[in-house]
């Protein structure tokens, strides 16, 4: 320390009483051009191998991440398949679909309708519909074939690709059965 | 202060890492997607019930009104009696749907005729629809009557959405026919 009471430095104090370790002198002398072009050399040097350290990949990287690729094509494969061909567990409870005897049974209640228009157009005119256009009403998918003049047969093709036959001259129990609803009193 | 490479290598995101993240992302859609289907589907249902369920309801409050079912009306036209009604009661076009309000008729014969008893051109001594009186009764016979009824059809190219609305309405009231469903509204009485 330069000063001679605490906290304080002499303002008078001469600036040459400094000790050699105060001053800051270089350790190396660089005052020719061959010590620093010396030390310059050294640095660069220095720099270029931490920068040889920085480029080289890690061990370590270099293995976990190995895996990666393989991991990823796999699980993008399982990711296909299930949307292709979910299981039970994904898919859930699988949409409703129409039994084949839900479906000929809509077929019979179709062409029970449809013959109650048949039978109030014969109340009503006193005789058959010469063909469907006669009919206010109409199902789709029924053809109306008439016997004679009092009897008649609607047609629509069933499910196994055969032919439902409603005939007026015979008992329509089953037709009827297929819709409660209209299980009119007699 | 140095940044050691092992540091540098760890702080970035590699293509193998975005790989991983993406494949595991349709992993999950994988998964998620065909549940996520079928809520939609269920709500769906749903809405066509609501809707169907609407027209039913004001075709009832029509009927309990005037004593007629509202007049027959082209697919996805509301029936001109029901036209009054508020606009958001219900809709005749659905996402996929359309449905069509029916008049149909029933035929009540309190004595059915035998066939045989039908007067036709090869049976001209059969002069009426009405059966003869029954023997020692006077009294004449009623013939058949015609009684209106309604019905509900809803058209659809989705089978799964019929199916599901005959599931839910069951086989006594309503039937599947030709890419329609039919729900039968109780007859008048």
């Amino acid at each position: 320390m330069l000063s001679s009471g605490p906290g304080w430095a002499a303002p008078s104090q001469p600036q040459s009483s400094l000790t050699e370790d105060d001053q800051d002198i270089p350790v190396i002398d660089l005052t020719s051009t061959e010590d620093r072009e010396t030390i310059l050399a050294e640095a660069l040097a220095h720099t270029a191998l931490l920068e040889a350290q920085y480029k080289q990949p890690l061990i370590d990287e270099k293995r976990t991440g190995r895996w990666k690729a393989p991991l990823a094509i796999i699980v993008f494969f399982l990711s296909g398949y299930l949307l292709a061909f979910p299981p039970g567990w994904v898919a859930g409870e699988a949409l409703p679909e129409a039994s084949v005897s839900a479906r000929e049974q809509g077929m019979r209640a179709a062409l029970y309708v449809q013959a109650q228009q048949v039978e109030a157009f014969r109340v009503r005119r006193g005789r058959l519909p010469a063909s469907m256009d006669e009919l206010q009403a109409t199902l789709p998918g029924i053809s109306l074939v008439r016997s004679n003049n009092r009897v008649f047969q609607l047609v629509t093709p069933s499910v196994d690709g055969s032919q439902v036959i409603y005939d007026s001259s015979r008992p329509t129990d089953e037709f009827e059965a297929a819709v409660s609803a209209l299980d009119l009193p007699r | 202060m140095s940044v050691r490479p092992t540091d540098r290598h760890r702080a970035g995101v590699t293509p193998g890492d975005v790989l991983v993240v993406l494949s595991l992302l349709s992993l999950m859609l994988a998964i998620i997607y065909p549940r996520f289907g079928r809520t939609v589907f269920e709500r769906r249902i749903s809405a066509i019930v609501f809707e169907v369920e609407a027209l039913r309801s004001a075709a009832q409050r029509h009927f309990e009104d005037s004593g007629e079912w509202p007049a027959e009306a082209l697919p996805g036209v509301t029936p001109t009696e029901l036209s009054d009604e508020p606009a958001d009661e219900f809709s005749m076009l659905g996402e996929g749907v359309t449905l069509d309000w029916n008049v149909w008729e029933a035929v009540r014969d309190p004595d059915p005729v035998v066939e045989e008893q039908i007067p036709d051109e090869e049976n001209p001594n059969l002069e009426s629809l009405a059966q003869p009186p029954l023997e020692g009764d006077d009294r004449p016979r009623p013939g058949p009557t015609i009684h209106p009824f309604a019905a509900i059809t809803v058209h659809s190219g989705e089978a799964s959405i019929l199916a599901a609305l005959f599931e839910r309405y069951g086989g006594a009231v309503s039937f599947l026919h030709d890419g329609s469903w039919t729900l039968i509204l109780a007859h008048s009485p």
